[in-house]
């Protein structure tokens, strides 16, 4: 190795360098607080709404309950919010619990029950439009903010609407709060530093703001989220099939071989999905076009995230791992993961099938 | 460094990464998903995986829009304890590298910038294309999930499987050809610990009255550094190699705090 030539960095020129690496620190920091302070200052006074399940599943005669989240990520507080109905189909009522949520504070969130109560309404997919009303008040000067709400039901003989307790009463993470006080910790840190010219102080704060951060976490199920993600895993994600989108259409060969298919009573067929999974919705509507060509297939949509012993029953768990979108037929067990030649796939089982 | 401390070093480094290897396939006992993120480059999609991939779970996160204030904790939690040093000494997809670490050789340094890029562009694609797309060409992903689901049966071989073939063949060969080949310029893993590599606990201390300018470590870094004139590296991964070959003991990886004039 060439030895003439190389240049030791003496001691003074390591001070230097420490200190450009204090102004770089500093810097990052300025910026990192001048961005979260255009965030506060330039907020819409709005909430961040959003429904949880996505479709209501409900019989004809049940009730089936959806939550509204309103996070407040602003420093102004909202008032009054209140969930107006605006079509709502007949045999259907809906009721409000509480009626109307009086105050949501700064970064903070509350949440509106809706209940939806059918009485002999028949089976089918419905929709029911809503708005959203709230007041912001700023000083003496308030306003009103309008938010359309729409829900969609889906009854059906024998569902099984999600169970209240499983909703969670946040929605995500809300609000800049838990930043800012990461970015006043840094900021202060910084302040000792530039007097007392110790770089084990903003070490020491980026560990305080890190074990925060994970407190924070979890105190949020962040770590229940991880796990969640770490054990669904659908065949797109890391790339073991190509993901496919949109409808598929039938082959006439297909068709005719299921009009062959000699009618059995019925043949259950069971779908199992993630809400996030880029090909379930494909598998799904590839199920449903089967079910039109046939009078004796019935299908099931089963979220595994909702229902993880449903998928432990029906065998769409390999090593741990839920694999989705996963189409069961649980007369004969037969397993298809993925959407790749699923037609085919699933045109064989179906012939397999007793 | 005394023959028998060069043995206490380096085995403790081989028991580590094996026991990073048997933590990486813990799987194998049937105990599932834990909440734990793992400190290093190990694909969650692994059959045998009971720890979430830190590079596959933000992908999720930002896809979903959360603020990952759980993965923020524990990776700057890893990057202050040991900064790269994960790399080195416990990371699965690093110790293949380190078993493939045959030419040493000492090019292409600013191509390790590169590694930035990928983890910059790792978060822009998740964000921009609302999907996981680094994990479809992640090597490690190729070796721990393409290739097991292939003889579980879930995996057929189709284009996606091809494409995370190319890119282990290509990791491959680099490895052979430059040590480290994925540690060094393209692990995005890396690029995160990387940041915290120069405030960690864990690191390589040079004693400047000692050193002769030898250049012996620089024969024997993995990464391609130069450890006498500069031990304090971003890319410095603290596998400890060179203070194990420094024939005056100039060089020492330690794990404790630092103090101005280290």
């Amino acid at each position: 190795m060439a030895r003439g030539n190389s240049v030791r960095s003496k001691p003074g020129r390591w001070m230097c360098r420490r200190s450009t690496v204090a102004w770089t620190w500093i810097g990052l920091a300025a910026l990192v607080l001048a961005l979260f302070g255009l965030g506060v200052l330039a907020q819409d006074p709005i909430l961040e709404v959003s429904s949880f399940p996505d479709v209501l599943q409900l019989p004809p005669d049940g009730e089936a309950v959806a939550r509204v989240f309103l996070g407040n990520p602003t420093i102004t507080e909202a008032d009054d919010a209140e969930v107006f109905l605006l079509v709502v189909p007949d045999d259907l009522a809906v009721a409000s619990d509480p009626e109307i949520l009086a105050k949501i504070d700064p970064f903070s969130d509350g949440y509106l029950d809706l209940r939806f109560l059918a009485q002999g309404l028949p089976e089918g997919t419905y929709e029911v439009l809503a708005e959203l009303v709230y007041t912001y008040c700023d000083d003496d000067s308030c306003f009103e903010v309008v938010e359309p709400l729409s829900f969609v039901l889906d009854v059906r003989e024998g569902a099984v609407p999600i169970a209240v307790d499983s909703f969670g009463s946040h929605q995500g993470a809300v609000g800049l709060l838990p930043l800012l006080i990461a970015g006043v910790v840094l900021a202060a840190a910084l302040i000792v530093f530039v007097f007392v010219r110790k770089a084990v102080i903003v070490v020491l704060a980026v560990g305080l703001i890190a074990v925060g951060a994970l407190a924070y976490g979890v105190l949020n199920d962040q770590h229940e989220q991880a796990q969640g993600i770490g054990s669904v895993l659908c065949t797109s994600c890391v790339g073991i099939e190509e993901s496919s989108h949109g409808e598929p259409s039938l082959s006439a060969a297909t068709r005719s071989a299921l009009a062959a298919i000699e009618g059995p009573e019925t043949t259950e067929v069971l779908v199992f999905y993630a809400v996030w999974c880029h090909s379930c919705p494909y598998a799904e509507a590839m199920v449903e076009a089967f079910a039109a060509e046939s009078r004796w297939l019935e299908y099931r949509f089963i979220d595994v995230e909702m229902e993880p012993e449903q998928a432990a029953q029906y065998n769409v768990i390999r090593s741990g791992r839920t694999i989705v979108p996963a189409t069961v037929l649980p007369e004969t067990g037969t397993v298809l993961f993925g959407v790749a030649d699923l037609e085919q796939r699933l045109l064989d089982a179906l012939r397999r099938a007793p | 460094m005394s023959p028998l401390s060069w043995l206490r070093l380096q085995t403790s480094r081989r028991v580590l990464q094996g026991a990073g290897i048997l933590f990486g396939l813990f799987g194998v006992t049937g105990i599932g998903m834990t909440h734990i993120i793992f400190p290093g480059l190990h694909c969650y999609a692994c059959p045998l995986a009971i720890t979430v991939c830190p590079i596959g779970l933000i992908q999720n996160l930002i896809v979903f829009g959360t603020v990952p204030y759980f993965w923020f904790g524990a990776v700057v939690a890893y990057g202050l304890f040991a900064g790269r040093g994960f790399c080195g000494w416990f990371c699965p997809f690093g110790t293949l590298n380190d078993l493939l670490s045959f030419r040493k050789v000492r090019i292409l340094k600013s191509a390790s910038l590169a590694k930035y890029a990928v983890l910059v562009g790792t978060i822009v694609a998740a964000w921009a294309m609302a999907d996981t797309v680094f994990c479809k060409i992640c090597p490690a992903a190729s070796l721990e999930a393409s290739i097991p689901y292939l003889f579980m049966g879930v995996a057929t071989v189709n284009r996606p499987f091809l494409v995370h073939m190319a890119s282990l063949g290509v990791t491959l060969v680099g490895m052979v050809l430059v040590a480290r080949f994925w540690c060094r310029y393209l692990c995005p893993m890396g690029a995160l610990l990387s940041l915290f590599n120069r405030v960690s606990l864990l690191r390589l201390r040079l004693q400047e009255h000692k050193c002769t300018d030898c250049g012996t470590c620089a024969t024997k870094c993995p990464m391609g550094l130069e450890p006498h004139f500069d031990h304090d590296n971003h890319n410095c991964i603290k596998c400890g190699l060179c203070a194990t070959e420094c024939p005056t003991g100039a060089l020492r990886l330690t794990l404790s705090p630092r103090r101005a004039r280290d």
